[in-house]
């Protein structure tokens, strides 16, 4: 069993390098991620789970990082925004995203486009339903989600295109 | 047509490329080495006078550092506007004697960690006696009302006045002549504007004794303005650093977190974050206020408005903060773009037991908006009108005067009302299809300068 | 921080000491999904703390016509679950994907109204829980378990235990909006239709209409030895409305919510009804 008294420390793949955090009992993942590793992308807009500007990668799935305890991901992979693409290699949602002015102020926008993410690496060509369905735990109150889905559909798109060269 | 570099063409954000990587950086993302966290102490009734704060077991939790109350506000008054105008001081910053809504600041915590802060916060014993709150804007307008505000009533004093009004020609010989009498009331409930980014506010005591505040306010210099009259130092001592704020749409006006953490970052020499929780975002910032809005139109058979007679109820909450102003915002827009000859508008900014009301998108500017013109789509369904056309006949041409003493410039209401119809098909009556603004057939010619 | 210990047990067993050595003072954390909302919000300070996440409860099994669903086991997994039709269904319309990641079925037995989408499927299922503590396992009915909604301090729910679905299934939820949404009303029907048509067996849950999930049993009574024709279904659902107990909060008024339990119920049967 593992015990994890007082501070201890946690070892995991994060965007593909491994990384260490000493943190404190019930600490959770975004928090090591913000307050530690100092990794910003991830935003904290609620810690109830209600928003998803939080959202991440753990083993290839999506969660809340607010709610996840880091203790657990140890030996685990998390993947952020910064771990997918930046400034200068942009990923192909992130180009979408800015080319269809899919983020106003920005800070749903890290969570978004991991939920984007995590549909097209399991759903090359979705439709705009599934879209929606897969943003269900996102909320962005500036830039309206229409925008938002379309970058998506434009995102699917070029990766297609990618993948066919 | 010349292709312009800028108009009409379309341009990427500035900021975008830090969006949709996760570089812009945000209050919340700002970090320094020892930096200790915030957390307030609230009250939990809607009113009540403070008996007893005990801090002291707080106090005594491992890493709290700092216990902030009213006594260490310098000045401890938060009136937003007092720079234009409004009175008296209604707000304190942290709550000494009486808490006038659930909610209200009391006292503040600092500690090591933001968990710490959090429990600190939960061990400080509140001592009040709970009072019978007026949570209704027509009940605190009854003399049964107890009055919660000092000056012995319920409402914003304009000029010695309860209500802010404004007058213009004769309403009464107006509903006199009028062929109908069409009333509407129309209400709005408070309205949270819900930021994905909550308030958060960062401050630095730097060694040459100034203060580096980092703030996610919509108006940096409102809140140098005010932090600087709240702590009493010149405002030469605060270096406020703004930028990307996560959504703001006006509850971000509010000079609300940078004070107290400024106060906890003297009184610690240390760096402090203050970020409010989403239930405190939702329950505890000020909200587009609740407003409630009577119409009263007089209507000739043709259309034309010749009376309109408001009365508008604007719930505030507890303090003023943007309200009266708001109120007044409120009061010019109600009788609409519309020429009307005989208008009478009273405008109530009232005082209740509920969480401050304050700026949001159109500062009730949107309530009269709303009002307006579901009551300009009533009166179109009673006389039997075709809703554009009652617009069109109504709309201020230039060179009208507005009842609120101003003449009209640049009106372009038929304009657009023109081009709207085009866009969504709706073929216009004949009597209006030509009208412009600066074509005065049927309506009262300009006023002469 | 206050929480001095997080504890990972990797056996139900070495959970269950950590149970009966603590007690009270150990905040068990299925999926977190609840319990971590609280700590930030300040309601909830725990000293001790415990993740079931690998404790060997994550499983879902098939075992004599029966599904064994681990109380860890979360939400994602049991919407991509190919069979149980209702169940599917209701994890599919709880939360957003991210939260099922993380959300178990255990927790949500402890949830409180609106939530706790998962009960109304499983009441009507007849599920039963298996609950295990120092030295004894037992199985309860999810009813009585939902009643009362307590354990002893030493005590964990290990496993759900549903039984084979008999008939036809039916699960509806209304929410505020179309997904991610607490329920205004939820309600799940499992009925046996004889070869004539008629109700020889059915059970009818409702969610959102009382502190915890329920059965509309009245509702119920009124199926049994008839035909799904209109007049029937309508005094059905007119049964399910007079008989829960719905609560007003920030997403709908007790009101809204009954009318809704009569229309919700209406549709479920309607829906069973086609779906010869
Ligand atoms: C954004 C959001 C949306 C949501 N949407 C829905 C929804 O649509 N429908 C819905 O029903 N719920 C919803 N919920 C509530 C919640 O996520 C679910 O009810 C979930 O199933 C709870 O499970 P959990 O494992 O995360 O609970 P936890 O937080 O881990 O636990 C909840 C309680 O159960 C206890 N507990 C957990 N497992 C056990 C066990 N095996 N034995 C004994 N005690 C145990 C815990 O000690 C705690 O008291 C939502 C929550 C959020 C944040
Ligand atoms: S911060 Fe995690 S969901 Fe809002
Ligand atoms: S861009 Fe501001 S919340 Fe989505």
């Amino acid at each position: 069993m593992a015990t994890q008294l007082a501070t201890h420390i946690v070892t995991f793949q994060l965007n593909g390098r491994p990384h260490a955090v000493t943190v404190a009992p019930l600490t959770t993942l975004r928090t090591a991620l913000r307050e530690d590793l100092h990794l910003h992308a991830t935003k904290a807009g609620c810690g109830q789970g209600g928003c998803g500007s939080c959202t991440v990668l753990l083993d290839n799935e999506l969660v809340l990082s607010c709610l996840v305890p880091v203790t657990l991901v140890d030996g685990r992979s998390v993947t952020t925004l910064e771990g997918i693409g930046g400034p200068g290699r942009l990923h192909p949602l992130q180009e979408a995203f800015h080319d269809h002015f899919a983020a106003q102020c920005g800070y749903c926008t890290a969570g978004m486009i991991m939920a984007a993410k995590w549909l097209l690496d399991r759903n090359p060509n979705p439709t705009r339903a599934e879209i929606q369905m897969a943003l269900a735990g996102n909320l962005c109150r500036c830039t309206g989600y229409v925008p938002i889905i379309e970058a998506i559909e434009d995102a699917a798109r070029r990766m297609s295109k990618g993948v066919k060269r | 047509m010349k292709q312009l570099g800028i108009v009409g063409q379309s341009v990427k954000r500035s900021d975008g490329i830090g969006h949709v990587t996760g570089q812009t950086e945000y209050v919340d993302d700002v970090f320094y080495p020892g930096m200790l966290w915030l957390k307030m102490v609230r009250s939990p009734v809607s009113r009540g006078r403070i008996r007893r704060v005990d801090t002291s077991r707080a106090e005594r939790l491992p890493g709290v550092t700092a216990v902030v109350t009213a006594k260490d506000v310098p000045n401890n008054w938060y009136t937003i506007l007092c720079l234009i105008g409004i009175e008296p001081n209604d707000e304190p910053v942290l709550a000494d004697e009486e808490v006038m809504y659930e909610g209200e600041p009391i006292c503040a915590v600092v500690a090591e960690t933001e968990d710490i802060a959090r429990e600190a916060a939960s061990l400080v014993k509140l001592e009040i006696d709970e009072q019978e709150p007026v949570l209704d804007v027509e009940y605190a307008l009854t003399a049964d009302a107890p009055a919660i505000k000092k000056w012995g009533n319920n409402t914003f004093m304009y000029d010695g006045m309860n209500h802010r009004r404004l007058r213009f020609g004769d309403v009464d010989r107006g509903f006199e002549e009028a062929d109908h009498i069409v009333e509407g009331t129309y209400q709005m409930t408070p309205i949270e504007h819900v930021p994905m980014e909550t308030h958060v506010c960062v401050v630095k005591p730097e060694p040459n004794g100034r203060l580096t505040i980092h703030s996610n306010t919509q108006a940096l210099y409102f809140t140098m303005d005010n932090t600087a009259i709240i702590l009493k130092v010149p405002s030469n001592r605060l270096r406020l650093v703004g930028g990307t704020v996560g959504g703001g749409f006006g509850g971000k006006v509010d000079v609300i977190t940078e004070p107290v953490t400024s106060i906890a970052a003297m009184k610690t020499g240390r760096p402090v974050k203050w970020r409010w929780t989403r239930e405190e975002e939702f329950r505890r910032s000020s909200v587009r206020g609740a407003c409630k809005m009577e119409y009263r139109d007089g209507v000739m058979k043709d259309g034309r408005i010749v009376a309109r007679k408001v009365r508008s109820i604007h719930d505030a909450g507890a303090y003023h903060r943007h309200s009266p102003y708001g109120v007044q915002k409120n009061m010019a827009n109600l009788p609409g773009p519309y020429s009307i000859p005989n208008v009478w508008v009273d405008c109530y900014c009232v005082y209740t037991n509920r969480q401050p009301s304050s700026a949001m998108r159109g500062f009730a500017v949107t309530e009269a908006t709303f009002a307006v013109e579901v009551q300009m789509d009533k009166i179109a369904s009673v006389i039997g009108m075709d809703p554009w056309e009652i617009r069109m006949v109504n709309a201020y041409r230039n060179g009208h005067m507005r009842p609120v003493r101003k003449v009209v410039e640049d009106a372009t209401l038929l304009e657009t009302l023109k081009a709207a119809a085009q866009l969504v098909g709706h073929e216009l009556p004949a009597r209006v299809r030509d009208m412009h603004s600066d074509d005065y057939a049927g309506v009262a010619e300009p006023v002469q300068p | 921080m206050s929480t001095t210990a997080f504890f990972v047990p990797r056996t139900v067993e070495q959970a269950i000491d950590l149970k009966r050595e603590h007690g009270k003072n150990l905040v068990v954390l299925g999926g977190g999904t609840i319990v971590m909302g609280l700590v930030h919000d300040g309601l909830l300070f725990p000293k001790l703390a415990m993740s079931l996440a690998r404790a060997g409860m994550s499983d879902v099994r098939r075992r004599d016509g029966w599904l064994e669903i681990g109380a860890a086991t979360p939400i994602a997994r049991l919407a991509a679950l190919k069979g149980a039709t209702t169940l599917e269904r209701a994890a599919g319309m709880l939360g957003g994907p991210a939260l099922r990641t993380l959300a178990t079925a255990g927790g949500n037995l402890f949830a409180k109204a609106p939530y706790g989408d998962m009960c109304v499927p499983l009441l009507a299922m007849d599920a039963e829980l298996e609950i295990a503590g120092a030295g004894r396992r037992y199985t309860v009915p999810l009813e009585q378990f939902l009643s009362r909604r307590s354990l002893k301090n030493d005590e964990l729910v290990v496993s759900i235990h549903v039984p084979k679905a008999q008939g036809r299934g039916a699960y509806l939820k209304l929410g505020r909006r179309q997904a991610n949404t607490p329920s205004v009303v939820a309600v799940a029907v499992q009925a046996v239709l004889d070869t004539n048509g008629k109700c020889t067996d059915v059970r009818i849950a409702l969610g959102a209409a009382a502190p915890q999930a329920v059965r509309a049993k009245k509702a119920e009574a009124v199926l049994i030895g008839r035909r799904l024709e209109d007049a029937t279904i309508k005094a059905a659902a007119e049964s399910a409305q007079a008989e829960c107990n719905p609560a007003t909060d920030s997403l709908a008024s007790a009101w809204y919510r009954r009318e809704m339990v009569g229309v919700f119920v209406h549709r479920a049967l309607d829906e069973l009804g086609r779906s010869t």
